[in-house]
Order: C-alpha cells, then structure tokens, then sequence
C-alpha cells in the first residue's frame, strides 16, 4: 500500500512539476532521439511512430552545417520505431541539420517537423566538439562501448597528461548517477574504482560513468562520459570448444486503434552473435504480422560470417560503396568484402526490390476507353475486353555490384566499381515499365602528412533504359529503322555489332538514356581536397552531375549541378570555441534543356562556443540562401518563370548543465527565417520557432523533463501558430527492476494535441525483461488514437 | 643457465637504476594495471617477498613483476594510454616506468614467454623491451617479443617498426619492419626475415584474449572455471 502511495506521489509530482521534451509537430512520429551528438562519432538515430500501420516508409535527410548536400537514407522501421546510423563522417561540429520524409501507405507525404522545407525548417542538432582535454584526462577502463563482466568490473582514469591547471584531489566520480568519490582510490595520477566492492544494487546493463575534473581554484576544468555495459556470467557464455555466443529473443504484441479502425500486430525478433576463434557469426531474423505480398519485405533476417579479412553476408544488408553508386540501400541476397594486403574486394548480388502485382479496376472496349495513363491494352481473350484501368504494381528489380580497390585506406586508394541493376520484366502483369541501369565508377582516396592532407575523388557514369519490355532491338528491327531513314548510313553494321556486344548485358533500345556520351548528361562527379592545419579545417570541392545521371543504387541523388563549396572551420581555445565560414555556388541547366539557368548561393557562418566552465555551450549560425535565373522579369512570354529569392536564416542554440539542488541538464533554441521572393508568385515566408528542454536528475532512480516549444510561421499570408508543453519523468524501484516513464504533451493553436505515453518495464527474472507500452493521442473534434502493447524479451 | 642468471640479475640492475627505482614508495603513480586475468596470475610487489595472486584492476608500479603459469593470460595496460601487453602462458616480466613531464618512458623485461603488444604512436617517450639477449625500442607498432628457454629472442613486427640491439656477442643494431621478424640466439647471432607461418600464427594468438570455460556442478552450485588454451 505505501508502495502504490509512494508511486503515486511520484507521478503526481512528475505531472504538476516537470514536463517531456522532443515533441515537434507530426502526425506519425511522436519523438526523434539522437543521444549524444559529439564530432566524429556515429549517432543512432531512433524515431518513435505515431501511426506505424499507415507508414510505408521513413527517411531521414541530414547534412552537416558544412555540407553542400542533404542526404537522404532509409531509415530501418521495426514495429512502431524507424531507427538510421549516422556514420562518423558525417557528424561535424557546429551542427546537423535534418528532418524526416514519412511515406504513408494511401500514397500522401508528410515531414518531420511538418511542412519542411516549403513552411518550415530542418531541425538543427548542436554537435558538441572534442576537446584536447579529452587526451589529457585518460579513462583507461572501462574502453568505450565495452562490454565487461561485472567481477572484472573497474574504473581507472589517469591524470599522468592532465594540464597542471588541475587539482587531481577534487575530481567528482560519479557512476550511474551516484557520486561514488568517497569510494574511489586516488593512488597518485591513477584513480581507481572497484565498483563491485560497493554497490550492493549494481545490476547488469548498460552503464553510464562521469568524471567531473576541477582546477585548482575549484572551477569545472572539464567533464567526461563514458557508456559501457556490464554483464554477469550467464549473458556472455563461453563453451568448452571455444564457441561463445550471445543474443536476445524478444516477441511483442500491439493493437493501434487509429480512428476507431483497430489494428493488432505480432513481431518477433532474433539476434545471435557467436565467435570461434577468429571468426564470428551474426544472425538476425524479424517476423511481423505487417508482412503482406502487396508490400515491400517487412520481414527481415540475416545471417553473417567474418573475421579480420573476410566479411560475407547473406540476407538483408546494407551495402556501402562511394555516394554516386551505392551506400545504405537494402538488398536482400549476398554481400561480401575481403581485404587482402592491399587488394580489397566488395561484391553485392540480390533484390533491392519484389513483385508486387498490379490491379485491373476495370475494363473497357475499344470505344469507350478513356485517354488516361493508366487506361492500357490488355489480354482480351483473358479479360474480355481490349483496354483496362490499372492499378500499376511493380516488377522485382535484381542489383549486381562489385568493387576492386588496390592501396591502403590510410594512404593512398584507387578503386573501380560498377552496378547493374535490371527489372524482371515478366515478374507482374501489370507492373510500371521496367528500367535497367549501368552505372561504372571510380574513386580515389589520398591521405598525406598523417592525414593532415586528403584529397578524394569519385566518379560514375550512367546508362539508363526507361522501359525494357520490349527488349533489345533485332537485326532486323535495325535495318527496317535504318532502310527508313538512312541517318547512319554505312555505319548500320557497326550499330548492330556494338548492339550485340553490349547487349549481352544491358537492353539495347531506343530509351536508353543517355544518347550521346559526350555531352555528359550522365556523369557525376566529385572531387575534393581537405587541409588540416593550424587548427583549420579547410575544404574545397566541386561537384558536377548531369542531369540524367542515373543509379538504382542511390536513387536520391541531386542531379543536373554543378559547382564549387568552399568551407573553413577554425577551432582554438582548445576546441572551446569554434568559426565556420562557407561559401557554396551551384548552377543547374548543365546541358541547357531549360529554359534558363538557375544559380543557387549558399552563405554559411557561425560562432560554437563549447565553454567547460560554468558557462553555456553556446551555438550562434546564420545562413544565406540566394536563388535566381537568367530569366527577365519584364519578358512578356517567360516573365512567369522569372526567379529571385533571397531566404536569412538565424538560429542559436544554447546548452547548460547546472547544479541548483539537484543536477540540470537544460537546453534553449531560438530559429528565426525570412524569405522574400521576387519572382510574380511573391511567396514570401516568415518564420520563428523557439523552445526550452530541462532534464533533472533528482535522485539515481528519478528522472524528468520539461519541453516547450512555441512555433509562429506566414507562408504567402498564411499564418500558423502553435505552442505544446510536454511533462513526462522516469522512476526506478524495486531495486531497478521496475521502470516506469510517463509523458504528457498538450498542443494548443493552429495544431490542437494531447498526447499521453506510459511504459512500464519489468524484470521478472534475471535477463528478463516484460514491458507494456499505453499511448493515447487525441486531436479534438477529429480523431483519438492509441497503442498498447506488450513486449518480452530475454537476453542470453 | 648460471651465466643466464647472472646476466638477468645485471640487466634487472642496469634498467632499476636507469629507471630511478625507488623501493617503497607509495605516492608513486602505478604505471600500469592489470586489465584482465585468466586462471593463475601472480604478481610480486616492489616490497614484498613472495608472489601474490593477481586481481583485475591491481596497479603495478615500477619494478614490480607479474607471472602467468599454464594455460593463463594477463592483460596490461599502461597508465598513459599508450599500449597494453599481453602476457601469455608461462611468462615471467618486470615492468619499469619513469615519468617525466606528462610522459612515461617504459622498459619492460622479459625472463621468459610471450609477450603481445599494441602499442600507440609514441611522440617523445622511450618504450622499450629489454629481454637476456637484446633490447627493442618500440615507435608505435603491433608485434610480439618471444624469450625461448635458452634465452634466444624473437622480435616480430606485425606492422610499424622496431629498432632492435643485441646485447651478447657482436652487439649489432637493426630495424625490423612490418611484416618482418628477427632471432637473436643465445650467443648473439642474429638471424631476420619475413614472419614465418608459424610467427604469423602466434601473433594471431596472441592478440586474442578469449578463454575456454570449464563449468562443474558441486552441491554447491556451478563452480565456472576459465583457462586461456594451450600455446601450440
């Protein structure tokens, strides 16, 4: 009873005092979470689905504050989350900017925030800088993301760098949110901590250690963090004959009621790693009720096999070779890598995408068919009429690709590459036409001066046939073509043994694209040289793709540009402060088939203040975005297609942590944006959003969060309005092995929302874990959702 | 093996004076600690006379030793972050640091077994392996030192570069390479080349770590006993 009290007046304290954070508007996704978003590390990005029986697919697009591109990746959807892997190349201070593409099954889009980019903006993420004082303070163990036995458990930080600034004695260790100084042995420049010694609640699982360091006035020199996990002897096995093996097992069970339309979903998922000797083995497996034959694979497994020179895989994978070419999209088949001294080798074999066949809606005679592109001639005899309305589905589409590189990928590296990817023509009846694409690239990599110098190029280009039903062209098709316009004249023959030579691999017909190779249409291609000295980090490039550049691998690619980004960040005060300045000049209408030339400025500054004293981490940027063309305004015929817009863009961004009672973690945001447009549809836009997150820490076993967040947009007189205050915390007990969270999150304004989330997670038995999830949304007047479920899962 | 001894005992003495080894002295930074342990480790302190078995996380400070009997595996790492040995089966080392400034310049010496390393790119500091017959002074690299039971040395560099004198006989430098290993035999001979199958195939093992695990069920409960396996 005084249990139930007590957990009572926890959440009735979480409600009236504290509130959640990451709500920005959608109707699918109810929160984006990145972690710890540090420069040159990866970054898990996990979205959680409002509506996941309605979304067909999520992406997430990003680019650094430097970056001339967005790209655009697939994220993975398991059940009601959607989860992407930003690699370390892609994180660089001062910030990243991102949002989410959301593909609904009814065929409509929608973004995260919504309206982006036409009435809103990217969400911009303050990436926080390493420090020199990162290598003078030395966690020695745990490594991080180690995975260590908890009889073997210990802590050991070594000062023998650390600045003499520093006064070792004062240093704060504090271990899963506990100061545990007291405890921790300073034997000279080593600190040493036996947690097992002293934590009589210390379970299993992830891990978090802080070690505050002080000088010697008793100001913050500078804080650390480390995440690492800790098993005990049942959760890491290791046989007789050497086969060790780990992995989870877990089985969930969800109903989404989304106005009043129930939906119950089952998915079960497996995870095995196994390792002998030097080999490891990976399996994977997820079974979902969402799988259906009129859907892209919802169902995923993999299994693997690698050790240090040897990566083979079969099943899902995600391949990655250069960006022109392939990197991150699914294929399900075979995929390997070896790397042999300076001979590396990647190949990839499989489908990208399957059969899903159309649908006849209806039939119609000769005369009555209608003048529409989804009105086709169809099987008469089998159908009974000569025409249909089709419902088009798709053909599967088989991809081969295969990389040579010769060099070392700390020096010097050149490599060959290629993909051919082909629709199965005769996998559907009614499918959209099928495509074929070649693509042949090249990459070099050169890294001098202890990489103080890169210079990196790559480039591909492209063949593409628009439709191969018909297949490659016959002799005779050739000859009755040429016999009626004689444009080749003597060069017939050689047409058609060119033909025959290449059509053993791709469809030779008149869709190939391009036609002739010489005006580049179908190249891309990147080049770029990057100097690291004097705290600079200076990067020019130039990029060039033709307008029908074209690879099934990387289907999001911007094409028809070409330009130079110049961008410098200079960091100093021991990477306490931070100065980006770029500068980006782009032009499209590269083998001029428009009817203007459109020239695309980008101006980027910003100042990034990582001060690690009791001062806020502080982010101010400014962006300058100029569009015009050649077009003159007054021209009574193309006046219309006159452009001239100019879009400034400010944010600033500020990070504090603080101690007043209880340790604070608080964040504030400010974005404002102006466009004015020139052009004869005058869509001018204005733009302000800011918002204030505070997590607290008020004991090891309670946590909560507060988020407001405020949003006033005028998009072509248009206005929209909105302010949502979000309230949520977590509570631990019976010895960690009950966890509750709860979320309240009101929307007011132009968008009216309430939303409720509660978990509860349970460990029945050790490495057992029950969790039941509740999520309630309700938009007045229009529509109440919710989902509940209940996962299991075991870690062996 | 008399004459072994007593080189052991000069060369203990040469590298404790070089290093300013000071007995006794307990404000005194370790300069490494034992990372992991598998089966039967022991270590002797700089003030103690007999060996005392080893424990996860213990700090070993200047001229203290550690020893692996069969089938067993220590891992150390050195305080400054730049390098962890893998002492193997039937190894005996004495570890000896010195701080200057905000470095440490290391020698490690070798009595006998296998010796792993990975050791960083060192900027200005000293790391070296002294073993009976030859010092190897180390620049960022991944290798193993081997002391055979005559006092012979194998110096195998898997990648980076080693600089290597002999300390008996003719008393000759030369630098081994990636991919490359020398011999220094008892009397000072030194024989080099590229690894060999059998030199790849130890260095291999010595970069790994994992254990066998030997469960026994007692009226007790299950008593899990891990071992490191056998050399060869």
């Amino acid at each position: 009873m005084l249990l139930i009290k007590k957990t009572f007046l926890v959440f009735a304290i979480l409600i009236l005092t504290t509130f959640s954070s990451f709500a920005q508007m959608s109707n699918s996704i109810s929160s984006v979470d990145f972690g710890e978003i540090k420069d040159g590390n990866s970054v898990k990005v996990t979205a959680s689905l409002i509506n996941s029986p309605l979304i067909s697919r999520v992406q997430i697009v990003y680019k650094s504050f430097q970056e001339t591109d967005f790209r655009i990746r697939e994220m993975e959807i398991q059940g009601n989350i959607a989860q992407y892997q930003i690699p370390p190349e892609d994180v660089s201070a001062p910030t990243v900017s991102y949002y989410l593409v959301i593909e609904l099954k009814n065929g409509l889009r929608e973004t995260y925030p919504l309206g982006v980019p036409e009435s809103a903006q990217p969400i911009e993420l303050t990436v926080s800088a390493k420090s020199e004082k990162d290598n003078e303070i030395l966690i020695l163990s745990p490594t991080a993301n180690e995975t260590v036995k908890l009889n073997d458990l210990f802590i050991s930080i070594s000062f023998i760098k650390a600045s003499d600034e520093v006064d070792i004695s004062k240093t704060k260790i504090i271990f899963n949110g506990v100061d545990v100084t007291k405890n921790t042995i300073f034997s000279g420049e080593l600190l040493l901590y036996y947690p097992q010694n002293f934590e009589k609640s210390f379970n299993s699982g992830n891990q978090l250690l802080e070690i505050k360091v002080f000088n010697k006035v008793g100001e913050l020199y500078h804080t650390m963090q480390r995440e690492f996990i800790a098993t005990d002897l049942v959760t890491s096995k290791d046989l007789g004959r050497g086969l060790r093996y780990n992995g989870n097992v877990a089985g969930e069970i969800r109903n989404e009621a989304f106005s009043g339309t129930n939906t119950l979903y089952k998915n079960f998922g497996l995870t095995l790693n196994a390792g002998i000797g030097d080999w490891k083995f990976k399996g994977y497996g997820y079974l979902t009720s969402e799988e259906n034959e009129n859907v892209q694979p919802q169902n995923r497994f993999s299994v693997s096999i690698s050790n240090d020179w040897l990566d083979l895989r079969a099943g899902d994978s995600y391949p990655r070779y250069n960006n022109l070419l392939l990197n991150g999209k699914r294929v399900r088949g075979v995929d390997g890598k070896l790397d042999y001294g300076i001979f590396h080798l990647q190949g990839t074999y499989g489908e990208v995408r399957r059969e899903i066949e159309g649908s006849l809606i209806q039939t119609y005679s000769e005369d009555s068919a209608p003048l529409q592109s989804n009105v086709v001639r169809i099987d008469s005899t089998k159908y009974g009429a000569p025409f249909g309305m089709i419902d088009f589905g798709n053909n599967s589409r088989k991809l081969l690709s295969a990389r040579l590189g010769l060099g070392s990928r700390n020096g010097f590296e050149f490599g060959v590459s290629f993909l051919h990817s082909k629709d199965d023509v005769k996998s559907v009846e009614f499918g959209s036409k099928p495509e074929e694409n070649l693509v042949a690239s090249s990459d070099l990599r050169l890294a001098i001066d202890n990489q103080r110098i890169v210079l990196k190029g790559v480039g591909a280009i492209s063949v593409f046939n628009s439709d191969i039903t018909s297949g490659t062209y016959s002799d005779s098709q050739i000859d009755s073509i040429f016999s009626a316009s004689d444009e080749l004249g003597n060069d017939v023959e050689n047409f058609k043994n060119i033909k025959n030579k290449i059509s053993e691999f791709f469809t030779v017909n008149q869709l190939i694209e391009p036609i002739n190779f010489t005006e580049l249409s179908s190249l891309a291609a990147e080049g770029s040289l990057e100097l690291n000295y004097f705290n600079n980090n200076l990067k020019s490039s130039y990029i060039y793709r033709g307008n029908q550049f074209t690879s099934f691998g990387q289907e999001y690619t911007r094409t028809d540009i070409a330009g130079i980004n110049i961008s410098d960040r200079f960091r100093t005060f021991d990477n306490q402060l931070f100065l980006t300045l770029g500068y980006e000049n782009l032009s499209d209408n590269l083998q001029a088939i428009k009817k203007s030339t459109t020239n695309f400025q980008t101006l980027r500054v910003s100042i990034a203040l990582f001060m690690r004293q009791n001062i806020p981490n502080i982010t101010l940027s400014y962006i300058q975005n100029k569009n015009s063309n050649d077009i003159n305004p007054n021209d009574s015929l193309n006046g219309i297609l006159f452009l001239s817009d100019k879009t400034d863009r400010i944010s600033l961004n500020m990070g504090y942590d603080f101690n007043f009672k209880i340790r604070h973690s608080s964040s504030l945001s400010f974005a404002t944006s102006n466009r004015n447009d020139e052009s004869v549809f005058n869509n001018d836009a204005q733009y302000f959003s800011t918002s204030f997150n505070l997590n607290s820490f008020w004991t090891k076993s309670l946590v909560s969060n507060f988020n407001l967040i405020y949003y006033n947009s005028e998009i072509d007189t248009v206005k929209y309005k909105y302010l949502t205050i979000s309230a949520g915390g977590r509570y631990k007990m019976l010895n960690e092995n009950l966890e509750l969270t709860f979320n309240y999150s009101p929307s007011f304004g132009d968008f009216n929302r309430h939303a409720i989330d509660f978990t509860a997670a349970y460990q029945i038995i050790q490495n057992l874990w029950i969790r039941a999830q509740m999520r309630y949304y309700k938009i007045p007047d229009s529509s109440t959702s919710t989902i509940s479920g209940v996962t299991m899962r075991y870690n062996f | 093996m008399k004459l072994n001894k007593i080189i052991n005992i000069f060369l203990l003495t040469v590298i404790s004076i070089s290093f300013g080894f000071v007995v006794n002295n307990n404000e005194d930074t370790p300069i490494a600690l034992i990372k992991k342990i598998v089966k039967d480790v022991t270590y002797k302190s700089i003030d103690a006379s007999d060996w005392a078995v080893a424990k996860t996380g213990a700090p070993l400070k200047s001229g203290e030793q550690i020893k692996t009997g069969s089938k067993s595996l220590a891992l150390v790492l050195f305080s400054d972050g730049t390098g962890l040995l893998r002492v193997r089966e039937n190894s005996t080392m004495y570890i000896y640091g010195k701080k200057i400034d905000k470095t440490i310049n290391k020698n490690t010496f070798i009595e006998k077994g296998l010796i792993g390393f990975d050791v960083n790119k060192q900027d200005i500091e000293e790391f070296k392996f002294t073993t009976p017959t030859a010092v190897a002074a180390i620049r960022g690299t991944a290798g193993y030192i081997e002391v055979g039971k005559d006092s012979s040395t194998t110096v195998v560099c898997n990648h980076g570069k080693i600089e290597v004198e002999s300390l008996i006989g003719n008393k000759a430098k030369t630098t081994v390479e990636g991919g490359n290993a020398i011999n220094i035999n008892s009397k000072g001979k030194i024989v080099k080349g590229a690894i060999s199958a059998i030199e790849k195939a130890k260095f291999n093992k010595s970069t790994k770590s994992e254990v066998k695990k030997i469960k026994i069920e007692t009226e007790e409960g299950i008593i899990e006993l891990e071992f490191y396996p056998e050399e060869n």
